[in-house]
């Protein structure tokens, strides 16, 4: 399994897609400080009236796409890729179980992505603290939450290519992604308007991929008991106004448990 | 190696029907067929990569695709492409450690296979540089390392060029040598009836025959005779068709060009004696040899 994990972890960081990821993270990075040391030069109201913590949620916000987004494209073809390319014939001819072909791809992309996404969150962390001072309050618990979107998305990705196409798993997990995004960013109105379809919707989206619940519980849990907090709460589809319950938590961890022993079922019963 | 009624269906297609094989240890052996006659999938089955429909197989003494039995084989499958972000050497060393090569040994094991197949200078070249040849090499290289007592080969010449594939042939006698088995499929049949020592032959997922090579050609001497005689050319023909099966028959100007079928080549002159007796005359007899071809062909036509 180590030896799956560690070629799957070789092969992420030599494709050219962890480049792409790298230089639009180094620009977003980039452009985060310019806008945030601006801001607190003026001390214009995002700094003044909101508090340093915004400082810090709006580049949470920002940066959350990123990781959602090597998630998929890192995982799409993780097994698929090589059962289309034949590479996978070869593989399994060897004295290795196809559990541990699947857990040690998880494990590579998961190193991947929980490095990637702590280097991520560190440096927006680091130029808030830079320009305005701002510190995360309850890091642990809300880094904790943010690792654990691109794991989520990982382990449904990994479960999707055990049974289709790569171009279709990455197309569909996009989608999920996407639908998750959209049923969160529905929810928060119910903040503020009792609309029962409404936080149905983000429900059951957040039941199909729990991803974008554990960023509106981060985001809420850094805005708890902050100045700027209350603010934050304002933003609308981008707050955690409507926070997850502790459950949804508990529901994600669940959900990449099941994700993980569903890929594992069903690529040690399919034909390659 | 050993199967007793392997069958596989793919929904309503019958890939291998009730296939029953035995192949010995040590020694070369050719599964041969046509294009979708099912050998791929017979191989398959044979390693663990597809489930049979019906039947079981044993590999070295252990159910075909357990762990123990994966342990003791090499494979080489008929199309794959290996990663192309790395390099030949990473390849191969991934598969080392997937073989349980130990680590002290791994470098020179690697080393080794590559060498092996002609890829000894290339292992550093990362593997989208390969031409199709030599990925082929290296998919054998692969399959040869840890030094499997059982080797499976799909089709391991057909991208090489000529030269390629007399070192795969050099390569596959070498492993006779070293009382290893390898069981082949392939097309080439000239090929194959270099360094095959038994041979199978399926046609719509049966076997059609299967046998030592000399058994498969041991009845496919012929002779090709070419005879005129004007009123006694039937009669010549028809005293050859009493001993012999003519297998074709050809008009050529006053005469006719027949091949008859011989129980041994010594029957040669028992054919020339037989026209003359009939009042025919002999323009031309050659005795000759069937090739797998011939016989390869007779079989899946018929």
């Amino acid at each position: 399994m180590r030896a799956v994990a560690a070629f799957t972890l070789k092969e992420a960081l030599r494709r050219r897609l962890v480049a792409v990821v790298v230089a639009v993270t180094g620009l977003f990075l980039v452009l985060l400080s310019l806008g945030v040391q601006a801001e607190a030069r003026l001390g214009g109201p995002a700094v003044a009236l909101l508090g340093g913590v915004t400082v810090v949620l709006v580049g949470i916000y920002l940066a959350s796409p990123l990781p959602a987004l090597l998630a998929v494209l890192s995982s799409a073809g993780a097994i698929s890729a090589e059962i289309e390319s034949g590479a996978m014939q070869a593989v399994l001819a060897r004295p290795i179980g196809r559990a541990q072909i699947v857990l040690g791809k998880l494990l590579g992309l998961g190193a991947l992505l929980a490095a990637y996404t702590l280097v991520l969150y560190g440096a927006v962390l680091l130029i808030a603290w830079a320009a305005a001072r701002a510190t995360l309050p309850d890091a642990p618990a809300v880094l904790g939450l943010l690792v654990l979107q691109p794991l989520i998305i990982v382990a449904a990705t990994v479960l999707g290519s055990t049974f289709l196409p790569t171009l279709a798993n990455g197309a569909a997990a996009i989608l999920l992604y996407g639908v998750a995004a959209f049923g969160g960013a529905l929810e928060q109105i119910t903040a503020f308007a009792d609309v029962h379809a409404l936080s149905d919707i983000g429900i059951i989206t957040s039941l199909m991929l729990p991803a974008d619940a554990m960023y509106r519980r981060a985001a809420a849990l850094a805005a708890q008991g902050q100045a700027g907090g209350l603010i934050w709460r304002l933003a609308g589809p981008a707050s955690g106004a409507a926070t997850p319950s502790p459950a949804m938590v508990w529901y994600a961890l669940v959900y990449v448990a099941a994700a993980v022993g569903g890929a594992v079922w069903i690529f040690t019963r399919r034909d390659v | 190696m050993e199967a007793d009624g392997l069958t596989r269906r793919f929904g309503r297609t019958l890939a291998c029907a009730d296939i029953s094989l035995k192949v010995p240890a040590g020694g070369i052996f050719a599964l041969l067929g046509n294009n979708g006659a099912g050998k791929s999938t017979f191989v398959k089955m044979l390693v663990g990569l597809l489930r049979p429909t019906a039947g079981r197989a044993q590999v070295l003494g252990r159910p075909a695709g357990d762990l123990a039995a994966r342990r003791q084989i090499g494979y080489l499958p008929e199309n794959f492409r290996y990663p192309d972000w790395a390099t030949g050497a990473e390849v191969i060393g991934f598969h080392a450690t997937l073989a349980d090569i130990a680590p002290v040994r791994r470098r020179a094991r690697v080393a080794d296979a590559l060498h092996r197949v002609g890829l000894g200078q290339a292992g550093g070249a990362l593997v989208r540089s390969y031409s199709k040849g030599m990925q082929q090499r290296l998919g054998l290289a692969c399959a040869l390392l840890g030094e499997p007592p059982l080797l499976f080969l799909d089709e391991p010449t057909s991208a090489l060029d000529p030269v390629g594939r007399r070192d795969v042939r050099e390569i596959l006698q070498a492993l006779r040598a070293e009382g290893r088995t390898v069981f082949l499929n392939s097309h080439l049949l000239s090929e194959v009836e270099m360094v095959s020592d038994a041979a199978a032959i399926i046609r719509g997922g049966r076997v059609a025959a299967a046998g030592t090579l000399a058994e498969l050609l041991g009845t496919a001497h012929e002779a090709e005779v070419r005879l005129v005689g004007g009123a006694a050319l039937e009669a010549a023909v028809a005293a050859l068709a009493v001993r012999w099966p003519v297998r074709e028959r050809q008009a050529e100007g006053a005469g006719v060009r027949l091949v008859v079928g011989l129980a041994a080549p010594e029957d040669v002159a028992d054919v020339a004696a037989a026209v003359v007796a009939a009042g025919g005359r002999l323009l031309g007899l050659q005795a000759r040899t069937r090739s797998l071809e011939d016989v390869f062909i007779e079989l899946v036509r018929a």
